[in-house]
């Protein structure tokens, strides 16, 4: 009898050391749990997947560091799909200590896809390196023919300083696709940079040819400027090779996501984005204008998102279920912490959310439809252990206040 | 892993510790944990209002406004920048209250300006959004070809009537009215269940997260980071 009263009122630390063991020992021992992705997940999952390339999806950030272990995975895991499959994001929030979080998964989710791509990447670039380089040569053969035309003196000297500034050209672009791999902006900026000193300098040599040559022999001249004017077209055409380059094969902020950053007034923006995202959001989360980001050009409103996904741990996908979805008709999936899905059933029922991630179990599912074993696939056996362990205690608890009552109605 | 990463780890794992400690009892460790978080979380706010609210939607807005009105004697740029006086001033309204009764009452128009909005986007966003969809959701023809659906329809018929009239106070819950309501609230305790099961499980993650930290970024990722010295 005494042990069943301990039963019935055991020390809250020794659970918690129960709950810590059922968590651990999963988490250090690999143990598979089967699940069943459920329809609401397989929604969601459909409603990213069915959408063009090329699609702007919003991603909004209602959680903070609070709800990271449960609604981090599920951001991850969306912006790995939507990157797969070239969709283009825009992440913004209602909760600014919970945007870096929203930030941290794109960069993450950016490096990871340019990494996985890096081989094709710089294979392209390789390969535009080659065909420009083969072109140059031709460059350098019609100044070479054309000296010997003219019985101008082509001296090697030419040749060098050609030959420096297109190798010193493309050394810079390699070293910045090196060293900027995780950030693609500063990567263009500085591509940027080095196609600006390549042309100055390339227009300067030039310069300096033409005043010896130009009174000498205009004919050779023409043949010069018919040259340079080639070897621009090919130097334009290896910049439009890196750009398609990397459109196919890298991740890059302001083209294929960008970060609006947070603004106050939740209901008053989600109703005025309706009509036009600069009113609220003129400059990006690094005070860049909106209107310089290459992937805001054709987004202006609603009409021009195709899903928006909102990643709360409070109340704000009712709000955007409310306004959003019901005045402009947007498309909205929640991905949400475990106390708040229940209550998100009802929209789902009536079709006002495409789709719902609730908890652990929503991200853990989400990653098993990406094929991507994230940090929710990790933690979901050590939720099943966990989740059984009190169901455990919650059965002995009961059958021990039973076993007390039925004692005292005996009286023993 | 950089020496600075695994610097922030390391007050991360400390600050997740102190804060479990409470577990055991009451400490001076946790309370410090405790006042740190709500202090730099207080800062973290202010910051991000300074920028992402005065600079960016006052000072940012009204400078860039003024400047298109100077160069190119744009009306709109003129308007749209004096126009955030009103806001601005709705603002300072809302600090008279630290000055005492004479002048605190001016604070009450801020409030009625923000209760206003408020209550007109609630009203249509409820009405519009949620109210209407989910009626229109909840009438379901309770006959079809398949049976599962005519169960489920005629499940979410009952749920929905009876939730309503047990929330109907005007009459005492006796005899007919007493029978559907305590369907009712059979309904609505089997809601409860399954946001309490969802609570549990809510809980559960937070705990393997930290607990998935601890082990790996902290633990794991410390000794990599001394194997790589090494």
């Amino acid at each position: 009898m005494k042990f069943i009263k301990w039963l019935t009122n055991i020390d809250r630390r020794i659970i918690f050391l129960l709950m810590i063991g059922a968590v651990l020992v999963p988490m250090l021992f690999t143990i598979p749990i089967p699940f069943e992705v459920g329809e609401p997940v397989q929604n969601a999952f459909n409603a990213i997947d069915t959408l063009k390339p090329g699609s702007v999806i919003m991603l909004s950030v209602d959680y903070d560091a609070t709800s990271y272990p449960e609604c981090q995975p599920m951001i991850v895991a969306i912006t790995d799909h939507a990157f797969r499959k070239d969709l283009r994001i825009i992440l913004l929030g209602h909760i600014p200590t919970g945007l870096p979080l929203g930030q941290e998964a794109l960069e993450r989710g950016a490096a990871e896809y340019n990494q996985n791509h890096k081989a094709e990447y710089r294979q392209a670039v390789k390969h535009a390196g080659e065909e420009l380089k083969r072109h140059t040569a031709g460059y350098q053969e019609s100044l070479k023919s054309a000296a010997a035309e003219f019985d101008q003196e082509y001296t090697p000297r030419h040749q060098e300083t050609l030959d420096s500034l297109v190798s010193d050209y493309l050394e810079k672009v390699d070293s910045a696709a090196v060293k900027f791999q995780k950030h693609t902006f500063e990567y263009w900026e500085a591509v940027k940079y080095a196609g600006e000193g390549f042309n100055r300098h390339a227009a300067e040599y030039q310069k300096r040819l033409e005043g010896g040559v130009r009174e000498k022999n205009s004919g050779y001249v023409r043949i010069l400027e018919r040259a340079a004017a080639e070897y621009d077209k090919h130097v334009t055409e290896y910049q439009e090779d890196l750009g398609h380059a990397a459109d196919q094969y890298l991740k890059r902020y302001g083209i294929d996501f960008v970060n609006l950053g947070y603004r106050p007034g939740v209901v008053a923006i989600i109703v005025g984005m309706g009509r036009e995202i600069r009113d609220f959001y003129h400059k990006d989360y690094q005070n860049i204008n909106v209107d310089s980001l290459h992937m805001m050009a054709d987004v202006h409103n609603y009409d021009d998102i195709a899903t928006l996904v909102s990643f709360a741990h409070g109340t704000a996908v009712e709000s955007w279920v409310a306004y959003a979805g019901a005045r402009f008709g947007q498309q909205i999936i929640g991905g949400v912490t475990g106390v708040v899905a229940p209550d998100l059933y009802p929209y789902l029922q009536s079709g006002q959310l495409a789709g719902l991630l609730g908890g652990l179990k929503g991200a853990s599912e989400y990653e098993s439809l990406i094929k991507k074993k994230g940090l929710a696939s990790r933690g979901m056996p050590a939720q099943s252990t966990a989740h059984i362990l009190v169901i455990l205690l919650i059965v002995i608890g009961s059958m021990a206040e039973f076993a007390l009552d039925i004692s005292k109605r005996r009286g023993t | 892993m950089n020496l600075p990463t695994i610097l922030g780890i390391w007050i991360a794992a400390t600050l997740t510790i102190a804060i479990f400690s409470f577990l055991y009892r009451d400490n001076p460790l946790y309370k410090f944990a405790e006042h740190l978080y709500v202090g730099v979380s207080a800062a973290y706010w202010v910051i991000f209002a300074a920028k992402f609210t005065m600079q960016d939607m006052l000072v940012s807005v009204f400078a860039d406004n003024w400047q298109a009105f100077l160069e190119t004697g744009s009306r709109t740029g003129f308007w749209e920048a004096w126009i955030l006086v009103i806001p601005t001033a709705l603002g300072f309204l809302m600090l008279t209250r630290w000055f005492g009764p004479k002048v605190g009452w001016l604070s009450r128009w801020p409030i009625a300006f923000t209760i206003g909005l408020g209550a007109g986007l609630g009203i249509t966003g409820s009405i519009q959004g949620i109210l209407l969809p989910q009626v229109q959701a909840t009438i379901l023809p309770l006959w079809t070809p398949d049976l599962w659906v005519i169960v489920a329809n005629i499940l979410l018929f009952v749920g929905v009537i009876s939730s309503i009239i047990y929330f109907y106070f005007s009459r005492p819950h006796k005899g007919l009215l007493g029978g559907v309501s305590r369907v009712g609230i059979t309904f609505i305790m089997v809601s409860f269940g399954a946001a309490f099961g969802y609570t549990v499980m809510s809980r559960v993650s937070l705990l393997i997260g930290r607990l998935y930290f601890l082990v790996y970024d902290w633990i794991v990722g410390t000794v990599d980071f001394f194997k790589s010295l090494l």
